[in-house]
């Protein structure tokens, strides 16, 4: 087993990545940038390094600094986390150089997958549905736009070399084409620093449902069921849950089935996600391969017993999977919120600032994976994802009320949060009777006309009567009252000390 | 007794405030109990409820408040202040400019009209990049572009003036 292990990444990811090397003995290094100094991975970890300024390109996307800073410290691997290196194949080929061990797939998986359009021809070709689209980047907009004539519009613009919602598109109509297609690109090329782009149909109101599959170096591959992540803003997972309610035992033997083959047909070891859109009639298409420990990995977690980093560590270092497929059976169902620094009300734009107070919610069946802690900064420079909040019960409906009852005991301030959304989400009939598709935010949530959240917080006079009086307090006097708790003197077990 | 007029979700709250205890929202006698925990954190009691709060002074008449998480910005003037305010605007011009503030800091990625252009409400005006993603920053009402504060490629504090709206 490996002694120590880098951890290239930041947020609440280093901190899972940190609490698995813990429980496995194995010393863990993290790296910060200037804006993470006080982040809970820097504290959290072992050892903690410097690696520069708060631009991702100047830290977390340094790859020379994070591989030299590997080397000089002597770790025996480097675990990616998600985003930043975790699926870019030149980042892992340099690791593979240097005889230190990267804690994931090979390179090789990577960039077959990595490529959008080669990957959607490989899973074509070992009879994995595909969407019906274009196997190759789109040349010129000309060709872009006689390829969507022919598929017929809508159609979905896609950066090759993209992945978790960021650099996509929907297309409606030719008139939109240009200013998308550059758009897209422009997006792309920051994201990804690669512009080129692919073109498939647009699915009428599919759901998302992904399977997690995890496979050894001695070719031994097993599934971990599917997690369904249909409910999504601005193409982004916020809530995800595992099982889902829409699969039935035939289709989950078929789609777990597909997804072991799109992981065979890449030559995959460590842990992997197939992502499908399904629709109605629940036929399936290959959407994508994510070569990389999820977001949303938690849900799989809970139901499963298995723990997916430490997995993941066990692998890379040269062991069998700690399990047989036979043995692993859903118990019970989970569920995660995403709980973003962002605006619901304002077409989700990120917040950023100072975390003034903050309480995290506990009691059974709750787990928090959070990056954050009080006087933490949501910073500009990074994604807006605070924590995630995953809530674990017998059956579905009663881990969406548990989860219900830890948002309410949840509480963030000095940065607008998405939790008044998560709750009109789980609250909502449809949602609870496991009807809805990945359109269901901008369907059953938002006000069609101004894009605001459609009700409000049924104790809204309180909340603004009570924001009222503390801002005549503060206008008027120079500081309220004091609490008689924080004033040590008045602690009664003090005094019997001295007595 | 201080007098004070409070502006929180754009609706108005005239404020007589008593003593440490007792407040008149609108005409509402409200009985309350205020404790503050430390330098930015305070339990406001209501009845039999309680709120957890944290409040930010942003500049003398203006306050960002959390309630339950719950995030509020509070305008609040004494009454005086309050009618020095309003003829001040009313003696201005007759036109109404509207600013518009950068929500975030970021970095310009477009400006997509020019000035003395005619924008609809709700037309995006600037492409703000940050947090890794293009945010779209639309004019809150329709009129002419009187005023641009900034320029493509330009980096931008929370807060900055962006542009201007004439309507």
């Amino acid at each position: 087993m490996f002694k120590k292990i880098l951890i290239a990444n930041r947020g609440e990811i280093a901190v899972r990545i940190i609490r698995a090397c813990r429980e496995l003995g194995i010393t863990s290094a993290a790296i910060y940038s200037e804006a993470d100094i006080t982040a809970l991975h820097t504290k959290l970890a072992d050892k903690s390094y410097f690696i520069g300024k708060a631009k991702s390109s100047e830290s977390y996307l340094n790859k020379l600094k994070i591989i030299q800073l590997a080397k000089k410290i002597n770790a025996d691997a480097i675990h990616p986390g998600y985003g930043f290196f975790s699926e870019n194949d030149d980042f892992i080929k340099s690791v593979e150089n240097e005889k230190l061990v990267f804690i994931g797939p090979p390179s090789s998986a990577v960039s077959l997958m990595g490529s959008k359009t080669a990957a959607r021809k490989l899973m074509n070709q070992n009879n994995v549905p595909i969407v019906p689209g274009t196997t190759e980047p789109i040349k010129s907009i000309d060709e872009g736009i006689s390829t969507a004539k022919d598929i017929g519009f809508p159609v979905l613009l896609k950066a090759s070399a993209g992945g978790g919602g960021k650099g996509m598109r929907k297309i409606s109509s030719e008139k939109e084409f240009v200013s998308s297609f550059e758009a897209t690109q422009r997006e792309a090329l920051k994201a990804f620093a690669n512009d080129s782009i692919y073109i498939e149909k647009y699915i009428e109101n599919p759901r998302h449902i992904e399977v997690q599959i995890i496979a050894d170096k001695h070719g031994n591959y097993a599934h971990l069921f599917e997690r369904e992540c249909s409910i999504q803003r601005r193409h982004q997972k916020i809530i995800e849950e595992s099982p889902s309610s829409f699969v039935d035992m035939a289709t989950r033997e078929r789609i777990t089935r597909a997804a072991i083959n799109a992981a065979k047909a890449c030559g995959y070891y460590n842990a992997g996600t197939i992502e499908f859109l399904m629709d109605a009639n629940k036929n399936f298409y290959f959407l994508e391969m994510n070569t990389r420990i999820q977001v949303e990995h938690p849900v799989t977690e809970m139901i499963t017993g298995i723990d997916l980093v430490k997995e993941q560590i066990s692998i890379a270092a040269g062991n069998k999977l700690s399990f047989n497929q036979e043995d692993i059976k859903i118990n019970g169902h989970a569920i995660e919120c995403r709980i973003y620094a962002e605006d619901s009300n304002n077409n989700f734009l990120p917040s950023s600032g100072k975390i003034i107070e903050y309480k995290e919610p506990a009691g059974p069946g709750i787990r928090l994976d959070s990056g954050f802690s009080r006087n933490s900064i949501i910073s500009v420079y990074y994604d807006p994802l605070i924590a995630k909040l995953i809530a674990w019960s017998g059956d579905r409906k009663s881990s969406i009320n548990r989860m219900i009852r830890a948002l309410s005991e949840y509480y963030i301030s000095g940065v607008i949060n998405n939790i008044p959304l998560l709750n009109l989400v789980l609250e909502n009939k449809n949602f609870i009777d496991g009807n809805y598709d990945i359109n269901f935010i901008e369907n059953h949530i938002l006000n069609k006309k101004n894009g605001n959240i459609v009700s409000e917080n049924p104790d809204i006079e309180g909340l603004e009567n009570a924001a009222v009086i503390l801002a005549s307090i503060l206008k008027t006097k120079s500081a309220p009252k004091e609490s008689l708790h924080s004033n040590i003197n008045n602690n009664r077990w003090l005094d019997q000390l001295y007595e | 007794m201080s007098e004070l007029v409070a502006y929180i979700c754009k609706k108005v709250k005239k404020i007589e405030l008593s003593d440490d205890s007792i407040i008149k929202i609108n005409s509402k006698k409200i009985q309350f109990n205020l404790l503050s925990l430390d330098a930015k954190t305070y339990l406001v009691g209501l009845g039999n409820k309680f709120y957890e709060a944290t409040a930010q002074k942003l500049d003398d008449e203006k306050y960002s408040i959390s309630i339950n998480g719950k995030l509020f910005e509070v305008e609040i003037r004494t009454t005086l202040q309050e009618k020095a305010r309003k003829l001040l605007e009313a003696s201005g011009s007759t036109n109404h400019k509207l600013e518009v503030k950068a929500p975030m800091p970021g970095m310009i990625l477009k400006v997509k009209k020019r000035v003395g252009e005619e924008v609809v409400s709700g037309e995006p005006v600037i492409i703000l990049e940050a947090m890794k993603m293009e945010n779209e920053l639309r004019s809150p009402v329709a009129g002419k572009l009187k005023e641009l504060f900034v320029t493509e490629g330009s980096p931008v504090e929370k807060g900055i003036k962006l542009f201007s709206i004439e309507s």
